[in-house]
């Protein structure tokens, strides 16, 4: 994904921060013991939301315990469990995704490089054993979303629905129901979110935006009042879903991060990513 | 299906607590019970199933969170200081309006994406933008509302809409958040604290040994 899911820590009690952090280097250590050691160069708090949306909804709690990790330090690490290998494949999936993408559209030393680190990746994926009915629809629905934004559309819509098959896939009906519609509420947002943290960037390289293209016609105040209501009101969506995660003794933690992510952080994150927007427009006004 | 809330008689930004009295209130009024051998069980029925299928679909709409920006933004009928449509296209944005309120949003989407691009005006973006919430399209519905009050911005049907969204929006975020946390040891203590110094400010002490 693309980094925007942040919790909002002052918002979270001491002992769920902890569990979050926890969670983190749980599937750190996760990817290095099962996929290899550089897998975990793709290591990312996104993936750790996708365990805590299904840790919340299946009522798990995985036990943490203090461990020594690769920088030497010892920290408290969630034990190896099936959501945590379940992210880890996921996380080899989209990042095998990425590669043949950036080797299908890149040019120069980008697309040698990419190359060289293919083997590695596939053999990642290949050791995670993700299911072959999700991998085979997330390439699939992936391809579609490149080709969507190369003829200069928007891929949100289908970024939602791939988001929403990665999250529901494997639990039960109505846990899948409410799992996917968080994914695809926090899919279609995050598109956006990236897509308006980009505009700048992608001016400057006159590369076309989704976001900047679609809104030329209004002024960037409105526009970016506009936008941020959009992704509010998608989350929203997102958030609803999750008022219907049973509130399990077994799971409260993560039940707590879960909202803590959908409520605060990602509209705080969107918020900044809209201010720099007209900020950036004001600069160049 | 006619207005969920408007079988209801109850405002869109009306309280969980609200609909559900009004609800009860209704499905008192027209309990098959009160009609016990009446010439009118039959009607009673009738508006016994339409008060349920409103309470269910009010229901469904604020527990997915699917579609309540389109019931925020469409207020399902031409009347009350709403513009109405207008101009060359008048029917078919009758037509529109009309497969909205019965949430047929694909057929809406194909019959506005059939109008030329240079007729497209204030009333079609509004709709357009409509047909996306529906469809829980939010950031580019919001661009087609915006749009219209942009083209139109005196139309009041289309600013009320755009403020409906706006308010909607904005109680979505941390105050949401903070008001479902669950008061735990700390917060009890700390409020128990809190009456101690207001009760010994007015000369009594709620807790005598601090």
């Amino acid at each position: 994904m693309f980094g925007y899911v942040k919790i909002d820590a002052p918002e979270l009690r001491v002992r769920e921060a902890e569990y979050y952090r926890a969670a983190y280097c749980g599937l750190c250590r996760t990817m290095r013991k099962t996929l290899g050691l550089t897998s975990a160069a793709a290591l990312s708090y996104d993936m750790v939301f996708l365990i805590m949306v299904r840790m919340a909804l299946k009522g798990d709690k995985y036990a943490l315990r203090r461990r020594r990790c690769p920088k030497l330090r010892t920290r408290l690490m969630m034990e190896p469990g099936p959501e945590l290998r379940y992210a880890a494949g996921i996380s080899a999936l989209l990042t095998l995704s990425k590669l043949e993408d950036d080797i299908r559209d890149g040019h120069g030393a980008r697309k040698l490089a990419c190359k060289a680190v293919r083997p590695l990746s596939r053999r990642h994926l290949k050791r995670a054993g993700v299911a072959a009915d999700l991998a085979d629809s997330v390439r699939d629905k992936l391809v579609a979303l490149y080709g969507t934004e190369s003829d200069g559309g928007s891929g949100e819509i289908l970024f939602g629905e791939i988001l929403g098959d990665i999250f529901a896939h494997g639990l039960d009906d109505t846990q899948s129901r409410i799992a996917r519609e968080i994914g695809r509420g926090v899919g279609r947002a995050i598109y956006v979110i990236d897509a308006v943290d980009d505009i700048d960037e992608d001016k400057k390289a006159k590369r076309r935006n989704p976001i900047a293209d679609a809104w030329s016609g209004l002024p960037t105040e409105t526009a970016g009042a506009a936008v941020s209501d959009g992704i509010r009101l998608t989350l929203f969506s997102a958030g609803a879903a999750a008022e219907l995660i049973e509130e399990t003794d077994g799971a409260p933690e993560s039940a707590a991060i879960v909202r803590n992510i959908l409520f605060s952080g990602l509209p705080r994150e969107a918020d900044r990513v809209i201010s720099k927007w007209k900020g950036e427009e004001e600069k160049t006004d | 299906m006619k207005d969920p809330y408007q079988i209801l008689g109850v405002s869109r930004d009306a309280s969980d607590a609200d609909i559900k009295k009004a609800y009860y209130a209704l499905a008192k009024k027209y309990h098959p019970d009160n009609y016990q051998g009446s010439d009118l069980a039959d009607l009673a029925g009738e508006k016994m199933k339409e008060v349920n299928e409103a309470y269910a679909e009010i229901e469904r709409q604020r527990a997915s969170g699917g579609g309540f920006a389109y019931d925020y933004a469409y207020d399902g009928n031409n009347g009350g200081d709403s513009t109405g449509s207008s101009g060359a296209y008048a029917g078919t944005y009758r037509q529109v309006r009309s497969l909205i309120n019965e949430r047929r949003f694909d057929r809406a989407m194909s019959i506005l994406s059939a109008i030329p691009s240079d007729k497209r005006g204030a009333e079609w973006n509004y709709l357009y933008g409509c047909v996306l919430l529906g469809g829980g399209n939010y950031v580019d519905g919001m661009r087609y509302v915006e749009t219209a009050c942009y083209m139109e911005p005196d139309n009041t049907e289309y600013a009320r809409a755009r403020d409906s969204l706006r308010q909607r929006s904005a109680s979505y975020g941390p105050q949401y958040y903070g008001n479902r946390r669950r008061s735990d040891i700390c917060d009890i203590c700390q409020a128990l604290w809190c009456a101690d110094c207001l009760c010994e400010c007015m000369g009594g002490d709620l807790i005598s040994c601090c």
